[in-house]
């Protein structure tokens, strides 16, 4: 039997709790939490007595843990650059740091000088990139047909206290008071200026918050694009993007939260092929995607039991237990990144250009 | 009673199709019958189908079935359906999505969700034509149909600009009332024609995936909302059939055609000029 490691965590919010701490506990054989830290001390505690874990509310903590062989970054993402430079330094086996890996070019630059480090594994919470059913269709698909001309990620989800509520029993911070994360509040009045600010805000946000699960998708198949030839935020939240080049564009669309069953698909069309993939909600254990290539000789259908999450962390403890290479390296994740920022800039470009806000 | 009806297209598969569909209605329509045509089927296929058009208005005929919008100006489009009305012919412009049976059940309560839609997303996969004239001209066949769907669901203009556009594809946005539109176009690497239509708000959700090339494969429109989702009935009959029996109602009865060349007229007019040029370059 393998080795069972120990996983601290920095940062115990809905995430954490909604999402790896299910997955950590099917994957028991292999993975324990060890130690929970949050700026919360309530929410550190009763997370970690859940999972037998200590508790701290400082990082450092969980960076000195000895049994601590993972450190999972989940904390707000202005801290994730430096969090994994920390527990790389603190000499940990691998860090799983939740998307974005940064939120500036500045910050990912401190991060290429771990790329040429053999003895570091960093990996980014990017679950779809690992999903078994896409990732065998997407091996299929570019070892076999061309480039796609087309390529579509659509999003269209509920509250994520919809499904944090279907994953867990959420042990929540007080509220505080204070502005919400994606710009002002909405006034009901008209205000070019305040809308524009939003939209911006919203556009960013999305970009790295959400359309960055499919980012890393759409640059293997969509390595290089122009310019985003299209830039929209959309209510109640949500973003409208298309990423041209001369020969391929992506379109990313996500609306929410909405009233309805949650849908999260993503397809690339080209030469004599249609892939078409559903994702299930990243909040429960559905299993994987369903991916179905349609070409004219058939349909190959490609599913799991196991979803992405489980899957990178399955493969993440085997990176560790050095008996694998990671599958995506971390030059690969920080290009995923650049690709992303690239975006969210372009987007931010596209905005300025049509006057957005004024819709 | 029955209306003889006679090709005037270089489109064979135009043709086929047609004939299939017609067999369906052996009593309103025959073919080959002898005699003067009562209806001439022509195809936006044709680079010349408008004089075609022409000639079947001032050539006697009782109607003009155009089973494919084509490119043309819209100035003469308008000239000649006023002179179609003049003359008492009945013009009907085939709006395969438009005048899908199942999305016309839906439509009414589609426009009452119409205030909280906040997005229409549409694509379509064009068959590729025989050539890369053929193609632009399938291509903004594609964008005509995409536009005629959401027009007749927003009961307004689409204002339209393009995102993209090269070879074998196109994405064009546009804004009517509050909400977003981005209408996607490519053509099909199987061959095969697929539409997709998704109206997003908040309280509700529409999908409507249209049949394929079969003549009577019926489409799946579903809603969406808290209480959960509702799927139309499935009707086995294609909107190609539809629209000949609108057309014949046209003729016997004076009822309207619906789907017209004036209406065609503004959609070409609203088609950003790069799609609507290139299908005449």
């Amino acid at each position: 039997m393998a080795k069972q490691l120990g996983v601290g965590f920095i940062g115990a919010g809905p995430v954490t709790q909604a999402i790896h701490m299910p997955v950590i506990a099917s994957l028991g054989d292999r993975l324990r939490v060890v130690h929970v830290m949050d700026v919360e001390r309530n929410v550190a505690e009763v997370v970690a007595a859940r999972a037998g874990a200590r508790a701290s509310t400082d990082a450092d903590s969980v960076l000195e843990d000895p049994d601590v062989d993972i450190v999972a970054v989940c904390s707000p993402h202005r801290f994730h650059t430096d969090q994994v430079l920390a527990a790389v330094a603190a000499g940990k086996r691998a860090v799983l740091c939740e998307k974005p890996l940064a939120t500036t070019a500045e910050q990912a630059e401190r991060l290429t000088s771990l790329c040429h480090r053999a003895d570091v594994t960093v990996v980014v919470g990017a679950m779809h990139a690992y999903d078994p059913a896409y990732v065998a269709a997407q091996e299929h698909l570019l070892s076999s047909y061309g480039p796609p001309t087309l390529v579509r990620s659509v999003v269209y989800l509920p509250s994520n206290d919809e499904m944090t509520d279907l994953s867990t029993e959420l042990v929540s911070a007080p509220a505080r008071p204070g502005p919400p994360d994606s710009g002002p509040p909405d006034s009901g009045t008209p205000d070019s200026r305040l809308d524009f600010e939003r939209e911006l805000s919203v556009l960013r946000d999305g970009v790295l918050g959400l359309a960055i699960h499919d980012l890393p998708l759409i640059r293997r198949l969509v390595p290089f694009f122009d310019d985003v030839t299209l830039a929209r935020s959309l209510k109640p939240w949500g973003y409208l993007l298309s990423l041209s080049s001369p020969t391929q564009v992506a379109q990313l669309i996500a609306v929410m939260p909405g009233h309805w069953g949650p849908s999260w698909t993503f397809s690339a069309t080209g030469p004599g092929y249609e892939l078409s993939v559903d994702f299930p909600p990243s909040y429960v254990l559905a299993g994987s995607a369903t991916a179905r290539l349609e070409t004219e000789s058939g349909t190959r259908v490609w599913t799991d039991k196991e979803n992405g999450y489980q899957a990178e962390w399955r493969h993440l403890t085997d990176v560790a237990l050095g008996l694998t290479e990671p599958r995506i390296s971390l030059q690969g994740s920080l290009d995923d990144l650049l690709y992303a920022l690239a975006v969210a800039d372009g987007a931010g470009r596209h905005l300025v250009g049509t006057g957005g806000g004024q819709r | 009673m029955t209306l003889n009806v006679t090709f005037d297209t270089d489109d064979r598969s135009v043709v086929a199709l047609q004939r299939t569909v017609l067999a369906s209605l052996p009593t309103s329509f025959a073919l080959n019958a002898a005699g003067q045509a009562d209806v001439v089927a022509i195809s936006g296929t044709d680079h010349d189908w408008v004089r075609r058009g022409r000639r079947a208005v001032e050539g006697g005929a009782r109607g003009v079935f155009i089973a494919c919008p084509g490119s043309a100006d819209p100035v003469v489009l308008r000239q000649l359906g006023a002179d179609a009305r003049a003359a008492g012919v009945a013009v009907l412009v085939a709006a395969p999505y438009r005048a899908d049976p199942a999305w016309a059940d839906c439509l009414a309560t589609a426009r009452r969700d119409l205030p909280s839609l906040q997005l229409v997303d549409s694509v379509i996969r064009v068959s590729p034509g025989g050539g890369p004239q053929a193609t632009r001209v399938a291509l903004l066949r594609g964008v005509l149909e995409q536009l005629g769907v959401v027009e007749d669901l927003a009961e307004r203009r689409v204002e339209l600009e393009l995102a993209h556009s090269s070879e074998g594809q196109y994405v064009v946005v546009g804004t009517t009332g509050p909400m977003a539109v981005t209408l996607t176009g490519v053509i099909s690497p199987l061959r095969n024609e697929t539409f997709s239509l998704d109206a997003v708000g908040q309280q509700c959700r529409w999908s409507a995936r249209f049949a394929g090339d079969a003549p009577a494969r019926p489409s799946e429109v579903t809603r969406w909302d808290r209480s959960g989702s509702l799927t139309a009935a499935r009707r086995y009959e294609g909107s190609h059939r539809r629209c000949w029996r609108l057309l014949h109602a046209a003729i016997e009865a004076g009822a309207p055609a619906g789907f017209t060349l004036e209406d065609l007229a503004g959609r070409l007019a609203a088609v950003p000029a790069p799609l609507a040029d290139d299908a005449v370059s």
